[in-house]
């Protein structure tokens, strides 16, 4: 603040005291604009006191202020002499160590505040054993370490005298060639480290010294990781203060963002350091940036190639042992400038996969061969980070339709003028690459993210309507119409597949899947050896057959998911080392195989061809896989397909089923951490736990089986959380309930049990509201408050059973007696009719007209003729009864599964036991 | 330490307190050094069991001056404030060092930029003691106040007792004079 007269400066203290009184915000604002009287220099000064009272308090609460020198602390055996640094993170202290005549200098660096917990403790035991492996000429010797008496961990480490290596290069006049040698010698001793598993995370010169002899040491290695609060994985602290440790302007976007570091981002924080050091600039550099605008620039710009840094200024030249900036640009313009740019990629995919990399390149450029790195199109370099970093993206992707809306404009505009036709199509083709680029990879890149389908379909539909557009500009360009067959083939999967996460428009999905076929298939029949028009098109009707059903009614799914399937085979074999088609094909026979099974009541007498389609599919999804090993989608397909299989085989035989469901389940152990917890690849685990556990509990192990389900149960309750729009994962939730139920039940937990049904019936409840219209969600709740009715009986809650049947009841009779009943509706109102423990509401007579019509829908479910067999029991017709338990057992598999030997069981009682 | 000047020692203690900064020039010798050794101990910290406390040490000194010397007891107040006045100058001294030996060794680890004036002693500190000097003209006993609370680590009612006003007071005073620091030396960055 400006000088002071002594009046003034007594005036504002008096006011200053005053405004202390009031409580900071509004009031006291208010007060200092009345003092002010109008004065705007007064206002100001006292809001600039004030506001430096709040900041010298707060560091007042935080230890400070202090005019005083602060203590020096020893640690162990050392005696901290100075205080080298401080900062938020810690201090670093000089500190010697008498040990006879010797004095040995170190210097200690202290993390501020206490950070012990038993696992820190644990962990930190265990970096300072590591720490001391990581001996190497050029790496600062790590001593030791420990806990000062307030618990703040320290560690310390040889004191070296050096000079920054960028103020060392500058003050030698180093050249390129002598400044690439040092930084070999650097690369070597990070390379070193990481041989050890030890990342640095925070390399940048101020880390990196130059001894009197040219000699680099490096400092602080591993310090970052030891010092942290906890470990990695998971750690909510360590995601939130992304670059906690580093300064921003080294640290990769991985770092930034606060994912898991590897040896990527020390490649990264080399490649800044190497760009910084050649051409006197850093990629993302600029006059006065915040630490925020810095972030912002790594995660969202790309650098200028390093050539094009070097600034007009002599300096910069002399200091490279040149004159001209000219001179420097020459010498890094190409070779230098690739390995830098490939350094520095923002994806760790392109960026070298190790420092040894980066080294061997340099060193192929010193010794005069190519260097191995390639400039890579910024299109797909943009893309592949922006699949690392969906959460930002889609922020920034609406911002991004605008730009192509532009674009488009522009085009149009340019055409009706009928002026400049080459720009025009330069245009027009940059507007294309931006609307394959926001229909495809950034489509793609944010398909898994939690509560982003909304966005997606918002996004999709915008970019496709520009699509559109281009292609009626252009109709007779056969690739542009296979890319918008692609387009609507992505709409329609946010739209309603029901495979994937979408806004359940199943009927807008279908009408987009046919608008892709329609524009593809003529394709596909005039240029067979067009490989996407036939890919995209066998797709298109695999998801259109998918969405449309397997229902009885409707041959029409089915048809097309089997000729689709036929095309896949075909299409593996004309491309057998094609990575989509194998995949893809993966997926038909799944898709198949679940098409010839019919759905509700398993009957297991055509699991023969389902099985051999399942195993079909296990079998290209595996050859898809030998071509691009950990594929996310088809490690997901695999897995999948042992789930199926296991489905199939469970009636028949369950430990054979298990093996199944853990293949499935081993399958998946195939992904990287993050995809393991993309929500389709968690949706196919809880499937196959659903699986594994149904079986268990069948079997007998309920521990195990109610464990599996636990977590099935668990990971649909989080999905449908982050989504709570998504109909399907809200749907989802209530398959693990019932099936707990029943193991509950099954255990004799019978109390569980009921618990579960309970919370079952809330999750209908909720989707009754958000799909008041569906009448399958009534019928389920209605068949769960049945089944709650009836444990609630046997636990001696007649009141909340009589209220729960009395409900349901009436529910499922109406279903049934809809004129468009299905067989499965009309068996269940039959059997929860026979079977209510609340005996009043039986009603045998009713059940038996259900349970008639029902086998008349389906005379081969072997369920359904055990269900007429009852109700004929129960309405005193034992002939009939016996009949239709023997066409029950006829039509399940011949050998003695448990589920037989109940069935026998009963034929032997209804020939026998005496009439109810 | 010689009796050829104890009689000087109360009266320019006395003009000290009046404002003549001439005098400071006349008493600092007699007291130089021993202030200097409480600031090097303070520094170095080389006894960490024992918590050295700088306002006892310059009592101790203030007593051994009581003995030698003909000073009245009168004119501990002024001593107080006059050692905390050296104490500062002791220290940006110290500082000023540390900033000359850090030229020399350029490859010390660098000062955090997120470090703020308050924590330690640094090349900040020398723009601290001129913006105590500025404040002095506006405000001589508000500074005198910082100076024995945070350079001698006096208490409050210490601090209050030594000026000869109300703890309140000086609490008021140093809160203004450390908020009027703060924006001082945050506007000149």
């Amino acid at each position: 603040m400006p000088a002071l007269s002594k009046e003034r400066f007594q005036q504002l203290a008096a006011w200053f005291g005053e405004a202390l009184r009031i409580p900071a915000g509004a009031a006291r604002d208010d007060y200092v604009t009345q003092v002010s009287g109008g004065d705007v220099t007064i206002r100001e000064d006292l809001l600039r006191l004030l506001e430096s009272d709040s900041d010298v308090q707060r560091s007042a609460s935080s230890g400070g202020p202090s005019l005083l020198p602060p203590r020096l602390p020893r640690f162990g055996a050392y005696q901290s002499r100075e205080l080298l640094g401080a900062g938020g993170m810690g201090a670093v202290y000089l500190a010697t160590r008498e040990d006879g005549e010797l004095r040995h200098r170190v210097a200690v660096k202290v993390a501020a505040g206490v950070l012990w917990s038993p696992a820190f403790d644990e962990r930190f035991r265990r970096e300072r054993q590591i720490l001391a492996e990581l001996q190497h000429p050029y790496i600062a010797r790590f001593l030791d370490g420990g806990l000062t008496a307030d618990g703040a961990p320290y560690l310390v480490m040889e004191y070296v005298e050096g000079e920054r290596i960028d103020a060392w290069c500058d003050r030698r006049r180093l050249s390129i060639r002598a400044r690439l040698e040092l930084f070999l010698k650097v690369s070597e001793a990070v390379s070193y480290a990481h041989q050890k598993l030890i990342v640095h995370r925070d390399l940048k010169p101020g880390n990196i010294l130059v001894t009197e002899g040219g000699e680099p040491r490096l400092l602080d290695f591993g310090i970052a990781r030891t010092l942290e609060p906890s470990g990695n994985g998971g750690d909510a602290q360590a995601t939130l203060s992304p670059g906690l440790f580093a300064t921003p302007l080294y640290a990769s976007p991985e770092v930034l963002l606060g994912q898991n570091p590897g040896v990527g981002c020390d490649v990264y924080s080399l490649g800044v350091m190497l760009y910084e050091l050649l051409s006197g600039r850093r990629p993302f550099s600029g006059a006065n940036l915040q630490p925020a605008q810095i972030i912002e620039r790594v995660l969202a710009s790309d650098a200028p190639p390093m050539s094009a840094a070097v600034p007009d200024d002599p300096e910069i030249a002399q200091a490279r042992g040149v004159d001209a900036a000219q001179e420097i640009r020459r010498q890094l313009r190409g070779e230098l400038d690739a390995v830098a740019a490939k350094a520095i990629a923002k994806s760790t995919a392109d960026r070298y996969a190790s420092v040894e990399q980066l080294a061997e390149d340099l060193r192929r450029y010193l010794s005069g061969y190519p260097v191995l790195a390639t400039s890579v199109g910024p299109w797909r370099r943009a893309a592949k980070f922006v699949a690392r970093n969906r959460t930002r993206v889609i922020a920034v992707a609406l911002i991004a339709i605008a730009l192509v809306a532009g674009l488009v404009g522009t085009t149009w505009q340019a055409r009706v003028a009928q002026r400049e036709r080459i720009a025009s199509d330069r245009r027009f083709n940059e507007a294309r690459e931006l609307a394959r680029y926001l229909v495809f990879e950034l489509q793609t890149s944010v398909g898994d993210l939690p509560g982003s389908t909304p966005v997606r379909a918002e996004m999709v539909s915008r970019s496709l309507a520009y699509l559109d557009r281009l292609a009626a500009e252009k109709s007779n360009d056969e690739s542009l119409r296979v890319e918008l067959g692609r387009g609507y083939l992505q709409l329609a999967d946010v739209l309603g597949n029901p495979f994937h996460p979408n806004i359940g428009q199943p009927a807008r999905a279908q009408e987009s899947y046919r608008k892709a076929i329609a524009i593809l298939e003529p394709i596909a029949a005039k240029s067979p050896e067009n490989r996407d028009a036939r890919v995209y098109l066998a797709r298109g009707k695999l998801m259109l057959g998918r969405s449309i059903g397997f229902n009885a009614a409707s041959a029409e799914g089915r048809q097309l998911v089997e000729s689709a399937t036929e095309e896949f085979g075909r299409l593996a074999a004309r491309w057998p080392s094609d990575f989509t088609v194998h995949s893809q094909a993966a997926s038909a026979y799944y898709t198949f195989a679940q098409s010839l099974l019919p759905l509700g009541y398993v009957s297991t007498n055509n699991a023969g061809p389902a099985l051999d389609a399942a195993r079909e599919s296990t079998v290209q999804a595996r050859a898809a896989l030998l071509l691009k090993p950990g594929d996310p989608d088809t490690v997901r397909q695999l897995s999948s397909g042992y789930k199926v299989m296991g489905d199939l085989t469970e009636l028949h035989d369950r430990p054979g089923a298990t093996q199944f469901f853990r293949q499935s389940l081993a399958a998946l152990d195939q992904l990287n951490e993050s995809d393991r917890q993309s929500v389709v690849a968690l949706s196919t685990r809880s499937s196959a736990l659903l699986g594994l556990g149904w079986n268990l509990g069948n079997l007998g192990d309920f521990p195990a089986s109610l464990a599996a389900l636990e977590e099935a149960r668990q990971i649909r309750d989080r999905t449908s959380e982050q989504d709570p729009k998504n109909i399907q994962a809200l749907y989802f939730r209530s398959i693990p309930l019932r099936d707990l139920a029943i193991v509950h039940q099954m255990a004799g937990q019978n109390a569980a049990s009921l618990q579960t049904f309970l919370a079952n019936i809330e999750v209908m409840d909720r989707l009754i509201v958000q799909s008041p219209s569906n009448l399958g969600y009534r019928f389920s709740r209605a068949e769960l408050e049945s089944s709650a009715a009836n444990l609630a009986t046997k636990l001696g809650r007649m009141g909340e059973a009589e209220q729960l049947a009395s409900a349901a009841l009436p529910v499922l009779k109406q279903a049934a007696e809809r004129p468009d009943a299905s067989a499965v509706e009309l068996a269940i109102a039959a059997r929860h009719l026979l079977e209510t423990e609340v005996r009043r509401l039986r009603d045998p007579k009713l059940a038996l007209t259900f349970a008639i019509k029902s086998s008349q829908l389906d005379a081969k479910d072997s369920e359904i003729q055990e269900i007429l067999a009852e109700a004929y029991w129960f309405n005193g017709d034992r002939p009939h009864a016996v009949a239709a338990i023997q066409q029950s057992l006829a039509l399940i598999e011949q050998t003695p599964t448990p589920t037989r030997q109940a069935l026998e069981k009963t034929f032997r009682m209804y020939q026998t036991a005496k009439l109810p | 330490m010689d009796g050829e000047n104890s009689g000087d020692i109360t009266g320019w203690l006395e003009q000290w307190a009046q404002g003549e900064p001439a005098a400071l020039d006349h008493l600092a010798p007699l007291v130089y050094d021993q202030l200097r050794t409480i600031a090097d101990n303070l520094l170095r910290n080389e006894a960490p069991d024992h918590t050295l406390q700088p306002t006892a040490l310059v009592s101790e000194t203030f007593l051994r001056l009581l003995d030698l010397h003909q000073v009245s007891l009168n004119d501990r107040s002024h001593f107080f404030a006059f050692a905390a006045k050296l104490m500062r100058r002791v220290l940006i001294d110290h500082a000023r060092r540390v900033k000359a030996a850090k030229r020399s060794v350029p490859g010390l680890l660098p000062l955090d930029p997120e470090l703020g004036w308050t924590g330690a002693l640094n090349e900040e500190s020398l723009d601290l003691s001129a913006a105590l000097d500025e404040l002095e003209t506006l405000d001589a006993i508000g500074v005198r106040a910082l100076e024995l609370r945070y350079f001698l680590g006096c208490t409050g009612e210490e601090t209050a007792a030594l000026l000869g006003i109300s703890a309140s007071t000086v609490d008021r005073s140093v809160r203004f004079s450390l908020a009027w620091l703060h924006s001082r030396l945050h506007s000149q960055t």
